[in-house]
């Protein structure tokens, strides 16, 4: 399929600019970015030093050149070096290894939760113009789009952890009381962490696909080829899902993969806000600390994982648009 | 913080999607006036100036200095310090007023960034094209993808100290990438506007183009970019601080947030700290959003709140009283007195109103028909009049802002207003079915045709999917169509394929009545005739009624049994056909008629009908037709007549109120007629005479080929192959041909839009090749300029009239000064019949109609003191009775201003009412060339006999027989060589199939590009090349 192939292309393009922007950025710096960085970190040994170089793709004595293929090899053998403040000694890999499953589970499952049901809402919204329903959402949901999430979050917490004790303030799970594990009460204390952040998330995202859904499905009411459903005499529950569901959410999910650099921008801080061991605080801590190895390393994860849900929002567009798979 | 649409265009489909219908109008007033009538923009607009009040002057409204820590620590709101105090002892109020100065100046400013980079980036990439939009597309989806706050925290790491500049030029520098994208998307649906590439045959410069007739007609778009950047600046910018990457020392509320969560506000109870600054934040960014969304509700017509409409007994406008009807109720003319078993549809005083603006808008009013079983009525009228709202209306297909404000419709005895839905939707499909105009948008596009028949069948029967399919197959077959398609995609089907499924699909269940709204219109030529035989045929074989609405008359004289001319939303005369064609009452019908060029019998000057159709809004006091009819009397004015019963028809025409039933008291079409010759006033399209010896322009072996865009093989499209013709001096040259033939690449070639590939191009004697740089280029355009096809896409609708015209004289006439330049732009105005010239040069293009508009065109080119127009296809888009108008201009033009013509067009009727010479092309070659009224009488190719037979004439006793052939014109791609009419050719030998035909001479001054033809002209048995209409269905006897 030449339309899947193009992607690819384009996955592979953003990535080597991913991992270039990697590599240029520490080079902005006037002098020799071993020795400035070795400057702030002066009692580094030789460990930390060796890990920097492998950061900045070798010995500065090579050529430029040199130093961008050396740094390539690492990239791809998933060689990050070490942390050198945050957490010393250990390797890269293995704490943001630590820190992944974490983001998938709240980041990922409330993205994603996000997204279907500000697309019904916005579907069924639209379809019942004129009705309080509708007058009501959208100046709602302009507003509610516009908050900073972190603020969301701290409202959140006020609200629920503070005033009614309902939920807990931070972290993923209580470290004092539970075993991790596939015990019950892990799970419960689990899922008791994440509500307040995943709320978060879910409650200023969710405005924007509300909105982007309600706007398409009621240009797309207007077309023909719905006005031609309603003269088949089909019913209206068909005619909502096949013709203007399926054409109004083409627009959606491409705006959605468009848009997800913006979504993690925004779980970042939230997750920093909860203090939950994801990928989001692992990243803010490393800048707080200047911890470079470790911070570019989940630059290239995050970079990562958005190009692989627009492709995956791709492919699914390619799914139910015939007119997508055929494009020259 | 960025969230997932945060104000960014909500319409999520970018403004390029209905280009032409909902015009955004003129910016400027217009559009700030609509603005503050939106609940939503005014809310937007009243926080942002309180906002932008607050950051102007915070010295005076806060009551301290936000950075003085004298204050004691932790207070709670009191009336010292209505938000109380933070832990460093500062005044939380003042820090939230002064913080706004921040906020707003890096909205601005780096939204304002943002919003440049993402206008240069995306219309640069839309208007360059080719490879220069790849890459900029590419850079954008890049930055796009890439997530901008990592990337941001990962670069303020190394940078250090973000100060206000640095975010600033970070965010702006970062976050184009999302408007870069929608501008490019609109950029590029303008860029095939006409209006552009006028502006690029006018000789302006490209960067005159970008700047002045691209930027000023994206302005809405522009704004939204604007607004929607502005939101992500302070989004990001507040995560910044709040993280800490910013400096800790400003005033800003992303700062203040950052202290608060430090010193664990909330926990230590001074929530006001937190929340008021993120309130604030909200409310700037709502106010922004707000604005954006009121932008997105006013540029698309579609998302403005619904109005409802109320149902009103009788809706008349012109505050007179009711007509009476003179027909009695169930008694029509054409169908027997008393009500008949058969009678399928009544349809009595039905009104339709659209609630816009400020009073509701009568579409249709108060019209009356009837349809009997088997009944092949025909709608008629020009745009605007009504027919397609009366078609939705009987359908019960209304939807708001339209809806039925009277009368009824009663179909097999049942009123249809009063089914409850799911009564009606029984009813749909089963009983009646509809056709809607243009299938090119009717048809689902992520489903394939058998998917979207066996949705049909599933709702309205319990059949297996066996059977299912069988009655897919069997429509299909009904219509010509191959079963495969079943399982293709209405956009891998062509235009005329998508229309016979429609059709097909409307058979299902075989309905009593098939409604058609212009089902032919997107078609060529000889697919229309032979689509509208085919539903002749199906209507003959399964008995359905049928009512079918067309814009032209001439094409349903020999199918239908009754005809209805509606004019403005009325019934203007309703009859049988015959009486209608025979003797046509009402004036506006009979002038319809007779707009008709012929292609066969005398030369008739016709004379059009002046005007054009009354505003719907604002119809005339009277009479409807008055202010347009030749006819009209004092009372006309005044009075509005209702319907008069003649027998054989019924006409609203106060001309007949004293008339008994069944006479006509006017004169018939040949008095008419006879008067018109008389007093034609250069009208009379003249002989010109013998051509001038040194021709104007010349083509020699011109091609122009287009590459496809294919991965794996190359594919050429074949324009245009080695075409060769001349123009003389004072000459209407009419160059036919149907879609594909490569008459609009021949039309572009000659104003230099494309080069040729090869061949030649000569202009009085010289190539064009060896015009020299800009000068050269412009001289020749001065000379040779093109008027459009769409009178709505050729002028760029943010300028006045004037300005088209007074560019080209400033471009093209240096010989005149400045002052006299206004007098030549009324000069032209008044050649081409704008008058008054001043009034109307001022006015803005939305505000005149089609036929105005085209004559703009014409003005524009005149203003350069031209010696050949280049006009595409000027008046296919016109109404019937306007068209003529244009065509005389024309004529008169050729006459008074001596200028040559180049006439293309797809109807052989107007070519032939107006030019000299003929050429015929088909499929990137011309196959005729010959003098016009030689070539219609006595054509030689094929191909043209063809095109001759297919052109309706409504002055013919009966349909004649013709061809069947119902294919399309080729798309040549890769064509191998051989005559390319060949594949549909009823003569075609051996040697068509080898070699490709050239033009040689097989009458005098008559060329022909066929062997056949060339061979009988050598042999010179004239006998056998039977001209058009007396030819015999199976063609010439011929040895093969």
């Amino acid at each position: 399929m030449p339309f899947v192939l193009r992607r690819l292309g384009f996955f592979v393009v953003t990535l080597w600019a991913a991992v270039s922007l990697n590599f240029v950025i520490p080079r902005l710096m006037p002098g020799n970015p071993v020795e400035v960085l070795e400057g702030e970190h002066p009692h580094l040994d030789p460990q930390a030093i060796h890990s920097l170089t492998v950061l900045l793709g070798g010995s500065y004595q090579q050529g430029l050149a040199a130093q961008y293929v050396t740094y390539w090899q690492h990239v791809l053998t998933l060689n990050f070096g070490i942390s050198i403040t945050t957490s010393f000694g250990t390797s890269v890999t293995a704490m943001v290894a630590h820190a992944l499953p974490w983001t998938i589970g709240l980041v990922g499952v409330t993205t994603i939760l996000a997204f279907i049901l500000g697309t019904l809402i916005g579907l069924v919204s639209a379809w019942r113009r004129g009705t309080w329903l509708d007058s009501a959402l959208p100046p709602i949901f302009v507003i509610t789009s516009a908050f900073p999430y972190f603020w969301v979050g701290l409202i959140l917490i006020y609200i629920f952890a503070i005033r009614l004790g309902v939920f807990p303030q931070e972290g993923a799970y209580n470290f004092l009381n539970d075993t991790p594990g596939l015990n019950w009460h892990y799970l419960v204390d689990v899922f008791e962490h994440a509500v307040l952040p995943g709320l978060t998330i879910l409650i200023t995202a969710i405005g924007g696909w509300i909105l982007t859904m309600r706007n398409n499905v009621i240009t797309i009411m207007a077309e023909d080829y719905v006005r031609t459903a309603r003269a088949m005499g089909l019913k209206p529950w068909r005619i909502m899902w096949a013709y203007v569901g399926r054409n109004a959410i083409l627009p959606n999910l491409t705006g959605f993969a468009m848009s997800l650099g913006f979504v993690v921008s925004g779980a970042i801080v939230v997750e920093y806000v909860f203090n939950y061991p994801g990928l989001g605080t692992l990243l803010l801590t490393a800048v707080n600390a200047l911890d470079y190895p470790l911070m570019q390393a989940l630059f290239l994860l995050i970079t990562v994982a958005v190009l692989l849900s627009v492709l995956a929002a791709d492919v699914v567009t390619a799914l139910i648009d015939p007119r997508t798979r055929e494009a020259s | 913080m960025i969230n997932g649409k945060d104000g960014r265009s909500a319409s999520g489909t970018g403004n390029g999607r209905r280009p032409g219908r909902s015009a955004t109008g003129r910016p400027g007033s217009k559009f700030v006036r609509a603005l503050l009538r939106d609940r939503k923009g005014t809310a937007g607009a009243i926080f942002l100036l309180l906002f932008i009040v607050l950051a102007v002057f915070p010295g005076q409204i806060a009551p301290y200095n936000p950075a003085y820590i004298g204050f004691p620590r932790s207070l709670p709101p009191s009336a010292a310090h209505w938000l109380g105090t933070t832990s460093q002892g500062q005044d939380i109020f003042s820090q939230l007023i002064w913080g706004t100065r921040q906020s707003l100046l890096i909205a601005v400013a780096a939204g304002g960034l943002a919003t440049l980079i993402a206008v240069l980036v995306g219309v640069s990439a839309a208007y360059l094209g080719g490879i220069k939009d790849g890459i900029l597309s590419l850079i954008t989806d890049v930055l796009l993808v890439i997530p901008i706050f990592p990337l941001i925290i990962v670069i303020a790491a190394y940078l250090r100290s973000a100060g206000l500049t640095d975010i600033i030029i970070v965010l702006g520098v970062l976050g184009w990438s999302y408007g870069a994208r929608q501008l490019r998307v609109q950029a590029l649906s303008l860029r095939n506007r006409d209006f552009l590439t006028a502006a690029s045959v006018r000789g302006e410069r490209s960067r005159y183009i970008i700047v002045a007739e691209i930027l000023p007609t994206m302005t809405s778009l522009i704004v939204a970019t604007f607004l929607g950047a502005a939101v992500f600046a302070v989004l990001t910018a507040a995560g910044l601080q709040f993280v800490g990457l910013g400096d800790p020392s400003a005033q800003s509320w992303g700062t203040m947030l950052y202290w608060a969560q430090n010193n664990e506000a909330l926990g230590a109870g001074m929530p006001l700290w937190v929340i008021m600054p993120g309130v604030c934040i909200a409310l700037l960014g709502g106010a922004f959003a707000f604005l954006n969304y009121a932008f997105d509700e006013i540029s698309n017509p579609a998302l403005r709140p619904v109005r409802r409409l109320a149902r009103t007994p009788t809706v008349r406008s012109g505050g007179q009283p009711a007509a009476v009807p003179l027909v009695s109720d169930g008694q029509f003319p054409g169908a027997a007195s008393g009500p008949r078993p058969g009678r399928l549809l009544e349809v009595r005083g039905l009104s339709v109103a659209y609630a816009t603006g400020a009073a509701p808008v009568v579409a249709v009013d108060n019209v009356d028909l009837d349809l009997d079983e088997g009944e092949f009525l025909a709608v008629v009228g020009e745009s605007g009049c009504g027919k397609s709202t009366l078609m939705l209306a009987i359908s019960q297909l209304l939807v708001k802002p339209a809806g039925i404000t009277g009368g009824g419709v009663v179909f097999r005895g049942r009123e249809m207003a009063q089914m409850s839905d799911k009564q009606l939707r029984h009813v749909r499909w089963q009983e009646f079915s509809v056709v809607m105009q243009s299938a090119m948008n009717s048809l689902n596009p992520v489903m394939t045709i058998g998917q979207q028949m066996a949705d049909a069948c599933k709702a309205h029967s319990a059949m297996s999917k066996k059977e299912i399919t069988e009655r897919s197959r069997e429509v299909l077959r009904l219509v010509s169509i191959d079963a495969v398609h079943l399982g293709s995609y209405p956009h891998q089907l062509s235009g005329g394929m998508r229309q016979r499924c429609m059709i097909a699909m409307a058979l299902l269940f075989t309905p009593d009545l098939v409604i058609m709204d212009e089902p032919t219109s997107a078609l060529d030529v000889v697919a229309q005739r032979s689509l509208m035989r085919q539903i002749k045929e199906l209507q003959d074989r399964l008995g359905f009624a049928t009512i079918f609405v067309t814009h032209d008359i001439s094409l349903v004289g020999h199918f239908s049994d009754r005809v209805l001319v509606m004019y403005a939303g009325q019934v203007a005369e309703l009859g049988s056909t015959s009486s209608l064609f025979g003797t046509p009452r009402h004036p506006y019908a009979r002038a319809l008629l007779e707009a008709f060029p012929s292609v066969r019998g005398p030369k008739i000057p016709l004379t059009g009908i002046a005007g054009a159709p009354p505003d719907v809004a604002a119809p005339p006091p009277g009479c409807r037709f008055q202010p347009r009819c030749a006819d009209a009397m004092p009372e006309c004015s005044v009075i509005q007549p209702p319907l008069y019963d003649m027998g054989d028809s019924v006409v609203r025409c106060l001309l007949y109120q004293d008339a008994p039933a069944g006479t006509g008291t006017l004169a018939g079409r040949s008095a008419r007629v006879a008067h018109a010759a008389a007093t034609a006033d250069g009208a009379r399209p003249e002989q010109a005479g013998v051509a001038q010896p040194a021709p104007l322009l010349e083509v020699d072996d011109m091609s122009r080929h287009f590459n496809l865009r294919g991965f794996w093989s190359k594919k050429t499209l074949h324009a245009v192959d080695d075409i060769s013709f001349a123009i003389g001096r004072r000459e209407i040259v009419a160059l036919v041909g149907e879609s594909g033939s490569g008459k609009s690449t021949v039309a572009r070639l000659l104003t230099l839009v494309y080069a040729p590939d090869s061949g030649e191009i000569r202009f009085e004697g010289k190539p064009i090749s060896a015009l020299r740089g800009r000068s050269g280029r412009l001289a020749y355009r001065g000379h040779v300029p093109m008027v459009f096809q769409d009178p709505y896409a050729s002028i760029n609708p943010a300028y006045r009239v004037s300005h088209g015209i007074m560019r080209a004289i400033e471009l093209h006439r240096p010989d005149l000064r400045r002052p006299d330049r206004r007098a030549e732009a009324i000069r032209v105005m008044e050649a081409v019949g704008l008058s008054p010239a001043e009034t109307m040069l001022s006015k803005y293009p939305y505000e005149l109609s089609g036929g105005q508009r085209q004559r703009i065109g014409f003005a524009q080119a005149l203003a350069l003191r031209p010696k050949l127009i280049v006009a595409d296809e000027p008046v296919s888009m016109l109404d019937v009775s306007i068209r003529v108008g244009v065509l005389n201009l024309m004529a008169q033009l050729r006459a008074r201003e001596d200028v040559s013509i180049l006439y293309i067009t797809h109807d052989l009727a107007s070519a032939r009412y107006v030019a000299d010479r003929l050429i015929v092309m088909y499929a990137g070659h011309i196959v005729e060339v010959g003098p016009a009224e030689q070539v219609m009488a006595a054509p030689r190719h094929p191909y043209t006999q063809l095109l001759l037979s297919a052109v309706p004439d409504p002055r013919a006793p009966r349909d004649e027989p013709g061809p069947a052939d119902a294919a399309e014109p080729p798309k040549v791609v890769n064509p191998a060589p051989g005559c390319r009419f060949e594949p549909r050719c009823p003569f075609a030998i051996d040697e068509c199939r080898r070699i490709t035909p050239q033009l040689g001479e097989v009458a005098p001054s008559q060329f022909a590009a066929c062997h056949v033809a060339l061979m009988e002209a050598r042999t010179q048995s004239p006998a056998t090349v039977a001209p058009a209409g007396e030819q015999a269905p199976g063609g010439k006897v011929q040895d093969r």
